[in-house]
């Protein structure tokens, strides 16, 4: 009895037979030098079905590489049409590069007029009002086309921003969504029976307009928002969505922002943002599992006059993450700051927060400078240690450290990995990871 | 029993190999073949040689044995594609993938495929997969034009 996978048979003639391949070899064994010639210059790839062709293509990131396929021979010249995949991206902002890129977009559009179900649309481009009419259009086709994916980024500078067109508000087999820089207004009931993941960066929303959207993403599971400005509360009712970013990276408008988050089903949270201007206030997030902290501070004159509310917020936040398993913090805030003033700060937060000591993976992320031989980053690592009773994993990102040399012959980081080992541990079961 | 378990797949040159019934019918081909037809053990596989049919089922071996750990299933595919540059091997495996209907190794070798394209010019991209250009040269520069905006900042390699 054959064992598995092996050959039983020890007929050792080939014979492919296959329509698709233009010839088959004959033998394993004797391959004639004609036929060796020959084989050499065989072109497999052209002689794939269009629908095999179409599927290699899909593997390109760049749509520009499918675009030039046409290019090929004349079999290529329309295989690459029938792509159902639209992502184009101008990354200048010179206006005449950009009324070239738009033609672009609608000229492909309606060359791939075969594909009956578009799954991406995705444009990033500078917007300019006189592109009014084609963006319009360029929707209008890929929401008869049942797109599944769209990705509309529209960046301005100016105040005419893009208004998103009112019958995308009712495409009901959209999968994904993400939006930049446009107006959104719904003037009729959202359907988005079928979003999974909506991401909204840099669109004044307001808590109304929110709602309005929520209310019809009965499904959403990921919902993104970075810098929407204009809200001042968010209501997540949906026990479907369970991951939540919110980061807000204002720069022109320097005012304080505030925003009270209500999410009770949410489970993973991520929050990020300059901790001078931005306020985020959890009033619910009873079933976080997994939390992110970003916090970044510019360094001005004054930091250290605001070190104590500073400090204060992130007390806060800390206080109602409390309840959470895996905590990352990456609060690059400190990183300008004197090594002692802030151990002291932190060592000041430990005193007032024996409770997240209880957490099970704390990761601690590029929170050092090379300058300062790996503090505060040690220091904050010493305490947790000493502290976190039922930690299982702490993972210490300090690459930063060496940025110029290779981590694998840089002694600093074997360093830094000794000292951490040494340190004494509340859960002598803990695995350390210093990378 | 084992019988139950296996069956035996039957290459184009005649060649028998058992496998287990789970691993085969990730292929879906194989899955309707099993399906439509529960009393035979053996069944053939016209379009597929021997040598491409053993890749196929170590492949789908490997990928039984991950189960749904995708981390596992990925440094899996790195090893299975470890070594595969032979053009002839690469098409045998993704007209095979395509037959037997296995979405896994079907986007592995179309993405392997693809990879030898990324950011390549035309001229790079016929050369490796010997694609006769049979552009006149007017032709050529009409389309080249027209779809001028594509071609920007590609680099001659």
């Amino acid at each position: 009895m054959a064992k598995e996978g092996e050959s039983v048979d020890d007929d050792s003639d080939y014979d492919t037979g296959f329509g698709l391949i233009h010839k088959s070899v004959k033998s394993n064994t004797t391959i004639s030098k004609e036929e060796e010639e020959e084989e050499i210059e065989e072109d497999r790839l052209s002689a794939l079905p269009d629908s095999l062709i179409v599927h290699i293509l899909s593997f390109l990131d760049d749509i520009k590489d499918v675009i030039k396929t046409c290019l090929l021979s004349k079999r290529w010249q329309f295989i690459w049409t029938d792509t159902s995949e639209i992502d184009l991206c101008e990354n200048s902002f010179d206006f005449y590069r950009n009324r070239i890129f738009v033609d672009w977009v609608g000229r492909m559009l309606s060359m791939c007029g075969n594909v009956i179900q578009l799954n991406k649309f995705s444009v990033d481009f500078w917007y300019d009002e006189c592109f009014y009419s084609d963006v319009n259009l360029w929707v209008n086709i890929a929401v008869n086309r049942k797109v599944k994916d769209v990705s509309l980024i529209c960046h301005t500078l100016k105040k005419n921003l893009y208004e998103m067109p009112q019958m995308l508000y009712s495409h009901t087999s959209l999968a994904s969504l993400t939006i930049c820089s446009c107006a959104m207004a719904p003037r009729v009931a959202v359907e988005w029976v079928s979003l999974k993941s909506l991401s909204i960066n840099q669109v004044k929303l307001s808590s109304c307009v929110m709602e309005n959207i929520l209310a019809g993403c009965p499904i959403l599971e990921v919902l993104n928002l970075t810098t929407c400005r204009g809200l001042k509360r968010l209501k997540i009712c949906s026990p479907n969505l369970t991951t939540l970013l919110i980061e807000d990276w204002e720069v022109y408008d320097r005012q304080k922002y505030t925003l009270d988050i209500f999410a009770p089903y949410v489970r993973d949270l991520t929050i990020s943002g300059y901790v001078e201007t931005t306020q985020f206030r959890l009033r619910d997030i009873s079933s976080v599992v997994r939390a992110s902290l970003h916090f970044y501070e510019e360094i001005t004159q004054n930091w250290t006059n605001r070190l104590p509310i500073t400090m204060s917020y992130m007390r806060q936040l800390l206080e109602s993450l409390k309840h959470v398993k895996e905590l990352e913090l990456g609060p690059q805030c400190i990183e300008k700051h004197d090594t002692e003033e802030l151990a002291a700060t932190y060592l000041n937060i430990k005193s007032n927060l024996d409770l997240i000591f209880h957490m099970k993976t704390i990761t601690i992320n590029s929170f050092t400078e090379s300058v300062h031989d790996g503090e505060p980053m040690l220091t904050l690592a010493q305490i947790l240690l000493n502290s976190a009773r039922v930690l299982e994993n702490m993972v210490i990102y300090a690459e930063d450290l060496f940025d110029y040399l290779p981590p694998y012959i840089s002694p600093g980081l074997a360093e830094i990995s000794k000292t951490v080992i040494t340190f004494p541990r509340a859960s002598p079961e803990a695995v350390i990871v210093v990378c | 029993m084992a019988e139950e378990n296996t069956i035996t797949l039957k290459s184009s040159d005649g060649k028998e190999f058992l496998i287990s019934k789970k691993a085969a019918t990730l292929s879906e081909t194989i899955k309707a073949m099993v399906e439509e037809d529960n009393s035979s053990s053996v069944f053939p596989l016209t379009v597929v040689d021997s040598k491409t049919l053993a890749d196929v089922i170590t492949f789908l071996n490997k990928h039984v044995d991950c189960g749904d750990d995708d981390d596992k299933k990925k440094s899996c595919d790195e090893e299975f594609m470890a070594g595969k540059d032979d053009m002839k091997d690469l098409f045998d495996l993704v007209v095979a993938a395509n037959y037997l209907d296995v979405k896994d190794l079907l986007d592995l070798i179309c993405g392997k495929i693809a990879d030898m394209m990324q950011g390549k010019s035309p001229e790079w991209v016929r050369k490796t997969f010997n694609i006769q250009n049979d552009f006149s040269p007017e032709e050529e520069a009409k389309v080249r034009e027209e779809y001028a905006w594509a071609h920007e900042g590609v680099e001659e390699d």
